[in-house]
C-alpha cells in the first residue's frame, strides 16, 4: 500500500525549465515518485489523457496557456486529480479569485519552501488515493448491491 | 421941547418874530423827529440832543444830557480813539468827520455799536460842533453773523475737501480730527457721530471728540437701544435737527433725554440726523458744557451737510473695506484653489508613480521569484544530498583512503558552508522580495485593516542599504490594534520618514520608533533620529510642496508633502519636531477606524 502511494505519477508543467529539474532533482532525491515534466501545457494535457496521473502541478504565468486555463481542462480530463498551481505572480488576490473558480487543491507560492512543498504534494498524493479508494469501494458496494439483487430475485424464483 | 416920537410898524418884526420862532419849532420838532440821533456839543460838553439820541443813550430827557462830556457816551475802549478825534476838532472846528465806527455806552452801560458824523456849525455866532449818529447794532451783529458763517463754510469746504483725499483707513482719524475742528471753531466741549447698527435697533456712538474740561462717554455710549431717547429718535428719524439752548428749558416729553444731558452738566445741546441715500443713517451731535451756546438756523443746515460728508465717507469707506474683503477672499479662494490643484496634481502623479511602480514590482517579483523558486530549491537538494553523501563518506571512510578522505572532507567542509551561504543569500533575495510585494500591497489598492508593524517592518527591509551599519535601530512596538487604512500609502509614509531619518544622520547614529495606543482610538507612531535636525525657518516649510533643503538631485521636495497628504487622507495628524544638531522627531497619529 505504502509503496503503491509513493509511487504516484506526479506531472509537473512549468515553461522555465531550471523550475522543472529543482523540483523533479528534489524529489528525486527525496520520494519514489515518477515525476514527469512539460514545458507544454498542451504537451501535458496530451499526457494525462492518455496516462494514469495521481498529482498535477503548474505555474501560473506561461506564454502559451495560463495554468490555470491549463488546470480547467485538465479537470475536465481527470476531475479527481487534485491539482496544484505554483505561482511567482504578486497579484495574489485575482491568483486566489482563479483558484476559486478552477477549484485547485493548493496554492503555492514562488518561491517555494521544499518541506512545505513534500507535505503539499503528499497530502495531495493521499486525497487521491482516498478518493480512489473511495470510488473502488463504492465500485464493489453496487456490485455488492447488483450481486444482492440478482440473489434476491433468484430466492423470489425459487419461492414463486 | 417937543418929543419925537418914532413909531415903526412892528407887526412887520412882531410877525417876523413870531415867522422865526414858528419856523424855530418846525425845526426843532423836525430835528427831535429825525431817526438819526443829532448832539450839538462844544469843547467836549453837550449842548444840546435830539429826542432820537436821547432815546438811544436811554436817557430820560434831553436835559440829563446836556452838560455832561460826549466821552461819558462812547464805551471805555475806544475813548482815547474819541479824544484823537475830538482834539482834531478842537484845532480845525470846520473839519469834517466822515462816518466812523464806534461802540457806544448807555446809561444803564449797555453797549451798542453807532456810526458817527460830525461837522462844525455857527450857531449864535459861535463855533459848535454837531455830530449826528445812527444805531447800527443790528448791521454789526448780522456781518458779523455772516462772517461767523462764511468762516464756518470755508471751515466745512476744508473739510469736505480733506475727505476726498483720505484712504479708507485714515476716515475715522478724519471724522475724529473733523469734529475737533468743528466744535473748536464753535466753541463748543464735545462732539461726536452715532451710527445706526445693522439691525436699526441701537446706536452705537463711533466717534469722539471731547474738550480737555470734559470727560469721554463714548464708551458709555455703545449699543444703546434706539428707544432709549424717544423724543430725540423720533425727531432725528424724520429729518429733523434737535436744537436745545436751554437744557432746563426742555419740554416735559422729552424728560430722559433731559435726565441723561443733564447728568453730563450740558447746557445747550445740537444734534442733526445724518442720512445716506435718503435714509436715517445715525446723527451727529454738539454739547455745550462750560456755557450756553446758541446756533442759528443757517449753521445748523450747515451742521447737517458736516453729516453727511461723515456719512458718504463712512459709506465710502464701507464700501471699499467690503471691496478689499471680497478681493481678499477672492484671491485666498485663488490660492485655496490653487494649493488644491497643487495638492491632488502631486497626489495623481503620487498614486500613478505608486500605481507604475507597483507594476513594476509585480513584474519583477515574478521574473525573480521563478529563478529565485529554483536557486532556493537546489540549494535545498544540495543541503540534503551533502548531508546524505557526508554520511556515505563517513560510512566508507577506511584507514588506507586516509589522504583522499583528508581532500574529500576539505571538499565537503567547503561545500557545507557554501550551501549554508546560499541558504542566507536566497533568504534575504526572498526577504526583499516579499517586501517590495508587501510595500507596493498590490493585493491591497482598497482599504484594510492591517498590522501597521508589518508595514514598518517591510519598509526597514527595502530602507536597509540607507541604514546598514550605520544606524543603530532602536524598536518598541507597543500592542496595538489593525488600523483601517490603505496599507500601501502608509508604508510610503514610513519609507519617506525613515529614508529622511537616514539621510539626517552623517556617520553613525539611532533611529528610534516607537509604536502606541493613544486614547483608545488612535495609533501613535514615533521616529526619532540623533541625526543633524531641521532648522526653525525650515521647519514651517516642511510640508509645502517643491520645498528641499537637500539640494538639487537628492530631494524632490515632494516626500513630505505626499505623506502630509496621505495622512490628511486618513485622517490623521503628523507633527515635527527638530532642534539643529539634536535630531528630529515625527509624531503620527491615526484614527484606528
Amino acid at each position: 500500500m505504502e509503496n503503491t502511494e509513493s509511487k504516484g505519477t506526479i506531472v509537473i508543467v512549468d515553461d522555465e525549465e531550471m523550475v522543472l529539474t529543482s523540483i523533479n532533482s528534489f524529489l528525486d532525491l527525496e520520494t519514489e515518485y515518477n515525476v514527469v515534466s512539460f514545458t507544454s501545457a498542451k504537451e501535458a494535457l496530451v499526457f494525462i489523457e492518455k496516462n494514469d496521473t495521481d498529482l498535477i502541478i503548474s505555474d501560473y504565468l506561461m506564454p502559451e496557456m495560463d495554468g490555470i486555463s491549463f488546470l480547467a481542462e485538465a479537470k475536465l480530463i481527470k476531475p479527481e486529480v487534485p491539482r496544484i498551481i505554483l505561482t511567482g505572480y504578486a497579484d495574489k488576490e485575482n491568483a486566489i479569485k482563479a483558484i476559486n473558480e478552477v477549484g485547485l487543491f493548493q496554492y503555492i507560492e514562488k518561491p517555494w519552501n521544499n518541506d512545505d512543498l513534500l507535505l503539499i504534494i503528499r497530502n495531495g498524493l493521499e486525497k487521491h488515493t482516498l478518493v480512489k479508494k473511495l470510488q473502488k469501494k463504492i465500485l464493489e458496494i453496487n456490485s455488492a448491491y447488483s450481486d444482492l439483487d440478482t440473489m434476491h430475485k433468484e430466492i423470489l424464483k425459487a419461492f414463486v | 421941547k417937543g418929543a419925537v416920537a418914532v413909531f415903526s410898524d412892528i407887526t412887520k418884526i412882531k410877525e417876523d418874530q413870531e415867522a422865526l420862532q414858528e419856523s424855530e419849532e418846525r425845526f426843532r420838532s423836525l430835528i427831535d423827529a429825525t431817526f438819526e440821533g443829532i448832539i450839538v456839543y462844544d469843547k467836549g460838553i453837550i449842548m444840546d440832543a435830539n429826542n432820537s439820541a436821547v432815546r438811544l443813550f436811554g436817557y430820560e430827557n434831553p436835559s440829563i444830557m446836556t452838560g455832561r462830556s460826549i466821552l461819558e457816551l462812547v464805551a471805555e475802549e475806544v475813548v482815547d480813539d474819541i479824544k484823537e478825534k475830538v482834539g482834531r476838532v478842537t484845532k480845525d472846528p470846520d473839519v469834517e468827520i466822515g462816518a466812523f465806527e464806534t461802540t457806544a455806552v448807555k446809561e444803564n452801560g449797555e453797549k451798542f455799536y453807532v456810526e458817527v458824523y460830525g461837522r462844525g456849525l455857527m450857531q449864535q455866532g459861535k463855533r459848535v460842533r454837531v455830530i449826528a449818529f445812527r444805531d447800527i447794532t443790528e448791521r454789526k451783529r448780522a456781518e458779523k453773523e455772516l462772517k461767523y458763517r462764511l468762516e464756518f463754510e470755508n471751515l466745512i469746504t476744508t473739510i469736505s475737501s480733506r475727505f476726498i483725499n483720505l484712504s479708507p483707513d485714515e476716515i475715522d482719524e478724519g471724522i475724529h480730527s473733523a469734529l475737533g475742528n468743528i466744535a473748536e471753531f464753535a466753541n463748543v466741549d464735545r462732539s461726536y457721530v452715532f451710527l445706526l447698527s445693522q439691525a436699526g435697533s441701537a446706536v452705537d456712538c463711533t466717534h469722539e471728540w471731547c474738550a480737555e474740561c470734559v470727560k469721554p462717554t463714548i464708551d458709555q455710549c455703545q449699543k444703546m437701544p434706539a428707544d432709549t431717547f424717544p423724543w430725540l429718535y423720533e425727531k432725528l428719524m424724520h429729518d429733523e435737527s434737535v436744537y436745545i439752548p436751554s437744557v432746563p428749558d426742555m419740554p416735559p416729553e422729552a424728560a430722559s433725554e433731559r435726565e441723561q444731558f443733564e447728568s453730563e452738566n450740558i447746557q445747550s445741546v445740537v444734534i442733526v440726523p445724518m442720512r445716506a441715500r435718503g435714509r436715517f443713517k445715525g446723527f451727529l451731535g454738539f454739547d455745550s458744557v462750560k456755557e450756553k451756546k446758541e446756533w442759528s438756523d443757517d449753521i445748523i443746515i450747515l451742521l447737517k451737510i458736516v453729516g453727511e460728508i461723515f456719512v458718504n465717507a463712512l459709506a465710502h469707506k464701507n464700501f471699499l473695506e467690503e471691496l478689499n474683503k471680497a478681493n481678499e477672499d477672492l484671491e485666498k479662494k485663488v490660492e485655496e484653489r490653487t494649493r488644491e490643484l497643487k495638492d491632488k496634481h502631486i497626489m495623481l502623479i503620487n498614486s500613478e508613480k505608486m500605481a507604475s511602480l507597483g507594476q513594476l514590482v509585480a513584474g519583477v517579483a515574478h521574473e525573480i521569484n521563478t529563478p529565485l523558486g529554483a536557486l532556493k530549491s537546489n540549494n535545498d537538494v544540495f543541503i540534503r544530498s551533502t548531508v546524505k553523501i557526508k554520511a556515505k563518506l563517513d560510512e566508507l571512510r577506511k584507514e588506507e583512503f586516509k589522504e583522499e578522505f583528508v581532500i574529500l572532507d576539505k571538499m565537503y567542509n567547503s561545500i557545507d558552508k557554501l550551501n549554508d551561504i546560499n541558504k542566507t543569500a536566497a533568504e534575504r533575495i526572498t526577504n526583499i522580495v516579499s517586501s517590495l510585494r508587501k510595500f507596493a500591497r498590490l493585493d491591497e489598492a482598497e482599504k484594510d485593516t492591517v498590522d501597521i508593524h508589518e508595514g514598518i517592518e517591510s519598509t526597514l527591509t527595502l530602507v536597509h542599504h540607507e541604514y546598514k551599519n550605520r544606524i543603530t535601530l532602536h524598536k518598541e512596538f507597543g500592542n496595538i490594534p489593525y488600523v483601517n487604512c490603505f496599507p500601501n500609502q502608509l508604508n510610503q509614509v514610513f519609507m519617506n520618514i525613515l529614508i529622511n531619518a537616514g539621510q539626517a544622520i552623517e556617520d553613525k547614529g539611532d533611529v528610534f520608533i516607537k509604536t502606541s495606543i493613544v486614547d483608545k482610538e488612535k495609533v501613535e507612531v514615533i521616529i526619532e533620529d540623533n541625526g543633524k535636525g531641521i532648522r526653525k525657518e525650515d521647519l514651517k516649510n516642511i510640508f509645502n510642496p517643491g520645498f528641499t533643503t537637500k539640494g538639487v538631485g537628492v530631494g524632490t521636495g515632494l516626500g513630505l508633502s505626499i505623506v502630509y497628504q496621505i495622512i490628511k487622507d486618513h485622517n490623521g495628524k503628523i507633527e515635527i519636531d527638530s532642534e539643529v544638531g539634536i535630531g528630529t522627531s515625527v509624531r503620527i497619529l491615526l484614527p484606528v477606524k
